[in-house]
């Protein structure tokens, strides 16, 4: 895929029009990873003995937190190469806390929300500030917030927590057909922020930045505040999964987001979204978040030692890096 | 800090009367004495009983008349390097007393020694032993623990089901003493199977999530093996899954205890907390205090792991929040008689 065209998830029409689905299928640069996923699925199957719906949604409920986790980490990647957001993590835990705390109120649960989104942005829009006014590389600013969240986050710990519970806690774990409620929510989020890289100015601007922030400069893009955008936008989502799994899993703990870090990073680089800026696919983030939560699964299943699990792990996300280097640079 | 422990409790059953050895009517009256904590990171529930745990200690210490005890503490945020220069600049401080959580068994031997040659004596506790010999160790066993833990499993499911094994953070030593211990501990039940083991990082979120996502794939659970660490994430990933929550020994942490009296509430479940006490940081506080009056310490103390029964919960414990965590309130007079056995 070319980069110029692969603003949208869809590859642009070919010149020679009419081509069977199955090729455009192929073109697609998650179509590696949506191969795997269906493997590690039959993998389980065959290792269990039978081949379980419920394992495979099970898995796609916790993919589910990842592909947030990614998308937030999948939009900070793509606004500049060599961007990443190492306040993920502490995001995360920060928004569980905040939903946990009840500072509005025990009981307010959309009160709750909106201040944990709003607490959210914030984080994000201090990344910004740090990245735009001070002129600091994304990965020193991000890092530095970090710390600066996680010491709220021992401060706010202080003042103790309790269960989210109530109707939303219900909602999220209410199952129809298998699907959780927790699932739906994370589906329609990953739907809106999809509708809103592709098919909005702001998301045409941030691919505009992350290919070429000079040339997006001269075409008028202010990168400033599509920075401080991008940043929001990156900060919003993590508080809301740090509100939906607070809810979900019934409770917070301190290191909550310690395992999104590199997980959000890896997700981005399975879905086949190449980490130098520029591209997005959210659609890509949650197949690669699903590849990588179902393969954590079955090598559980196949009792596997724990060290050998990590090595696979490994072998997977660089796997995947090599594939999609190969590809793109076979289309030349 | 302490606004949020305004509940202390005490198990009264280890509130013991000792013969008073008045190891500090030698010293003057009023006499300060600083005592360094190094904690390895804050942010969890258990760091936050030791350290509330070390200032009861030292404020029924104070409150005696003839000691001040002063806490000097700093938080380490996970990372050995950082802890080494916390040691060093508390021995150049001059503290009178540290208390380390060790992030490593080797790397602070240095540390340790420049310490203990400065006259300081250094305690380790809680996180593990180092191997440098100068230090006092006041530790738990976790023989003792796995031991209590398998044989009320075994007791209450007649020494057979299938067992889910929860373990905690891959490669840590003190995780491998514990599965070691377990393993041992399950010898004795042939009967009792593990048909399946993952990974819960000691992360209650991690936990849940491993566990949910292998759930469907799992015959029949009756028990639950989770280190005491991942009891309510591993509930959690049942009943969000609608199945009945396993038999499982619950954490000290509000939120295990809270869930195990709603799970008895909703359906007559009954189950134990047995956990390692945080209760050892006012422990660690009495045998520093010991040590600076001229007491003889011994250098290896082990504390017993305690049992909190849902009796205890109502009573004792009575009103827990979910960020509570409980922890024994053991006074000098015990550890002078219980840990140090001084004569």
């Amino acid at each position: 895929m070319n980069q110029t065209t692969s603003i949208i998830d869809r590859p642009a029409p070919l010149p020679e029009a009419p081509v069977g689905l199955w090729r455009r299928l192929l073109r697609q640069s998650w179509i590696g990873a949506l191969a795997a996923a269906l493997f590690l699925w039959l993998l389980a199957g065959v290792v269990t003995g039978s081949l379980s719906l419920s394992f495979l949604l099970a898995n796609a409920t916790i993919a589910g937190f990842l592909a947030l986790a990614g998308t937030a980490q999948m939009v900070v990647i793509a606004s500049k190469p060599g961007n990443f957001d190492l306040s993920l993590p502490y995001v995360i835990t920060f928004g569980a806390y905040i939903m946990s705390a009840g500072l509005l109120g025990q009981g307010n649960i959309a009160g709750s929300l909106a201040l944990t989104v709003l607490a959210g942005g914030l984080a994000g829009a201090l990344n910004a500030l740090l990245i735009v006014r001070l002129r600091i590389p994304a990965i020193v600013a991000t890092l530095a917030s970090g710390y600066i969240i996680y010491s709220l986050i021992v401060a706010i710990q202080g003042g103790g927590f309790t269960r989210v519970g109530g109707l939303f806690e219900a909602a999220l774990r209410l199952r129809i057909a298998g699907v959780s409620g927790a699932l739906a929510a994370t589906i329609a989020t990953l739907a809106l922020v999809a509708i809103l890289l592709s098919r909005t100015v702001f998301g045409l601007q941030l691919h505009a930045m992350g290919q070429n922030g000079e040339a997006a400069r001269l075409a008028g893009v202010r990168r400033g505040w599509l920075t401080l955008g991008t940043f929001v936008l990156s900060g919003v989502l993590a508080a809301w999964l740090g509100a939906l799994l607070a809810t979900y899993q019934g409770g917070v703990s301190a290191d909550l987001g310690r395992s999104y870090l590199l997980g959000s990073v890896a997700a981005v680089v399975v879905g086949g979204t190449r980490i130098t800026g520029g591209i997005t696919s959210v659609l890509g983030t949650a197949i690669g978040a699903l590849v990588l939560t179902l393969a954590q699964s079955d090598l559980i299943l196949l009792q596997l030692s724990i060290g050998a699990q990590y090595v696979i792990q490994g072998l997977i996300v660089l796997g995947t890096v090599c594939l999609v280097a190969a590809r793109s640079s076979n289309r030349g | 800090m302490t606004r949020t422990f305004a509940k202390h409790w005490i198990l009264t059953g280890t509130l013991m009367v000792a013969a008073a050895l008045g190891a500090g009517s030698a010293q003057a009256a009023g006499e300060k004495i600083t005592i360094g904590i190094a904690m390895p990171f804050q942010g969890n529930g258990w760091q936050k009983g030791f350290l509330a745990a070390a200032q009861w200690a030292a404020s029924e210490i104070t409150a005696k008349g003839d000691k001040t005890v002063e806490l000097t503490v700093v938080d380490a945020a996970g990372d050995t390097q950082t802890q080494i220069q916390q040691i060093n600049n508390m021995t150049l401080q001059g503290v009178d007393f540290i208390i380390l959580e060790p992030l490593s068994d080797t790397a602070l031997n240095g540390a340790i020694d420049n310490a203990v040659g400065a006259g300081i004596p250094v305690l380790t506790t809680a996180l593990g032993s180092v191997t440098n010999q100068k230090a006092i160790d006041l530790q738990f066993d976790y023989n003792e623990f796995s031991e209590k833990y398998v044989s009320y499993v075994a007791e209450r499911t007649g020494g057979k089901g299938n067992a889910l094994n929860i373990r905690g953070l891959a490669g840590n030593a003190a995780e491998q003493a514990i599965q070691d211990a377990y393993v041992k501990a399950l010898a004795k039940y042939p009967d009792i199977k593990l048909v399946a083991e993952v990974y819960g990082d000691w992360n209650q979120s991690v936990a849940q999530q491993r566990v949910s996502a292998i759930l469907p794939t799992l015959p029949q659970i009756d028990i639950i093996f989770s280190q005491g660490v991942a009891a309510f994430g591993a509930a959690q990933a049942f009943m969000a899954a609608g199945r009945d929550v396993p038999l499982q020994v619950y954490g000290f942490d509000g939120v295990d205890t809270n869930l195990l009296l709603e799970l008895n509430a909703k359906s007559g479940y009954q189950s134990v907390a047995i956990n390692t006490d945080p209760g050892i940081g006012g422990v660690a506080v009495n045998v520093a205090v010991a040590k600076l009056g001229g007491v003889d310490v011994p250098m290896k103390m082990i504390l017993p792991v305690p049992t909190i029964t849902m009796e205890d919960l109502r009573t004792t414990y009575k009103g827990m929040a979910d960020s509570d965590i409980a922890w024994l309130k053991y006074t000098y007079d015990w550890t002078m008689s219980n840990m140090i056995k001084a004569k």
